[in-house]
């Protein structure tokens, strides 16, 4: 497996596809075009990296998905759903159950929301909050000193994998909220292992089936097969240095998406089989 | 009580409470001189402290070998409020170096194994993983040698571990050997401030 990095869209700064203040999270779809939600706004770039269009949103977001028909954005106590025009649809208000919307994914009529100040994810479905997802498995909450708690929707659509940093592990949930699955721990030589207090932090599944997952000290990307073993990591130098929480997203075209929070940039990579 | 003694309890009474606001007001001075002579880490020039330099190996421990204390004044101090309660805390565990058998670390990062860690509220006996972790610096044993601290700092940790002058055990030397040691020029006085100028330097008149 060949990762490589192509090259880096976005960035600080006051041009259009540039993002004042913060970049937030990324998502892509099925015509393989990315989405970049930063300040208050998502910006949609082709698959060529050229912005397209720029969707503001009515709050800062922080975590994106994109469903069929629609973008869905959280929010802190709720989630908002967009067409791809940026007109809002409807927005799941439930401030009392939902804190920080720091992780979605979207399939069918079903919604996982990862809430990063109560430490758990909620599952919704046809806009309806239906139950809690790991509560069972982790008694304490998902444990993310790092602040945030990332998901992301599995290649086969019938499972949602999540990043537990503090246990150094990837859980797998079916969308009944039961665990399926876990690979990963501790270790800071192996790089198959998890190092420092807590990673991964994020998370992203690519078409393939493969899980992409990044770290912080030393920032970085690993990919692994969907059954937990180590393919390869992201080269060097490329994110700045004191960056943390990298969000992912893949399309179906072999790139891999990784955000550097801190620079507001997106930096693009290219996952190629080596053949045998 | 008659006249002679009430007269003598009023003068000792009256000579009593002099003695206490006389001396009341002494040590509030001098703990005010004291505070003006005080030294203090400045946080973004202290190696251990600032950004951008990490990994316990490339301490600087002049705090910790200079001070004329026996124990230095310079002690770390967990801030509880941003502190992540890790299992696996970077600041407590070697984890650099070699596992033990129930999958953590099998060293401590202190020289002085001055950080105690406990287990916060009910716990998983099955699954260390699974619990909180309190981390509290024992004053007895730390000698403010910052590998703590630089293992815990952005973006590794969350540095809610940091060093400070504790003031209560400062001697306030008037020349301060960690100050005349420190690599970064991080170990400051807090003297009192200069009165303002009456008028700005090349201001009009």
């Amino acid at each position: 497996m060949q990762f490589t990095h192509s090259h880096t869209l976005s960035g600080k700064g006051d041009r259009a596809e540039e993002f004042h203040v913060r970049l937030a999270g990324i998502a892509t779809d099925a015509e393989h075009r990315l989405y970049a939600l930063g300040d208050r706004e998502i910006k949609r770039f082709t698959p060529d990296g050229e912005l397209e269009a720029q969707l503001p949103t009515s709050d800062a977001g922080w975590s994106i998905a994109v469903g069929e028909d629609s973008l869905w954005v959280g929010l802190q106590g709720g989630i908002e759903q967009l067409d791809f025009d940026g007109k809002p649809l409807q927005r799941i208000e439930d401030a009392d159950r939902l804190g920080l919307v720091t992780g979605l994914a979207v399939v069918g009529e079903t919604l996982l929301a990862a809430d990063a100040t109560n430490r758990t994810i909620h599952l919704y479905r046809s806009g309806k909050w239906v139950q809690e997802v790991g509560n069972k498995v982790n008694t304490r909450g998902f444990m993310i000193p790092n602040g945030v708690l990332d998901l992301a929707l599995d290649a086969d659509h019938a499972s949602v994998v999540v990043a537990h940093p503090q246990k150094h592990r990837v859980e797998r949930y079916n969308l009944k909220g039961v665990l399926t699955d876990r690979f990963g721990h501790f270790g800071m030589n192996d790089p198959a292992d998890f190092g420092g207090c807590c990673n991964p932090t994020n998370i992203t599944a690519t078409a393939e089936g493969m899980i992409a997952v990044s770290e912080k000290a030393p920032p970085r990307v690993k990919v692994f097969t969907s059954e937990g073993e180590f393919l390869t990591q992201s080269p060097d130098g490329v994110f700045d240095s004191n960056t943390k929480n990298i969000d992912l997203a893949a399309d179906g075209h072999g790139r891999l998406y990784a955000t550097d929070p801190l620079r507001c940039a997106i930096e693009v990579f290219l996952l190629q089989a080596t053949g045998h | 009580m008659n006249d002679p003694d009430r007269r003598q309890f009023l003068q000792r009474t009256g000579r009593t409470t002099c003695a206490v606001a006389l001396g009341g007001t002494g040590i509030v001075l001098g703990r005010r001189a004291c505070s003006e002579d005080a030294w203090a880490i400045v946080p973004n020039k202290c190696v251990n402290i600032r950004l951008g330099v990490t990994g316990s190996e490339q301490v600087c421990d002049v705090c910790a070998t200079d001070c004329v204390l026996p124990l230095s004044a310079v002690r770390a101090v967990n801030d509880h409020a941003e502190c992540g309660r890790c299992c696996i805390c970077p600041a407590y565990y070697d984890v650099r170096g070699p596992m033990g058998p129930d999958g953590l670390p099998a060293k401590k990062l202190c020289p002085r194994d001055a950080i105690v860690r406990t287990p916060i509220g009910e716990v998983d006996p099955y699954d260390p993983l699974n619990n909180f972790y309190e981390y509290t610096i024992d004053e007895s044993k730390c000698n403010g040698c910052g590998r703590c601290v630089m293992e815990c700092k952005d973006p590794a940790g969350l540095g809610s571990i940091r060093l400070e002058v504790r003031y209560d055990l400062c001697v306030c030397c008037n020349q301060c050997s960690i100050a005349q040691h420190c690599p970064e020029e991080a170990y400051c006085r807090i003297g009192p401030q200069p009165a303002p100028a009456r008028t700005l330097e090349g201001g009009h008149v």
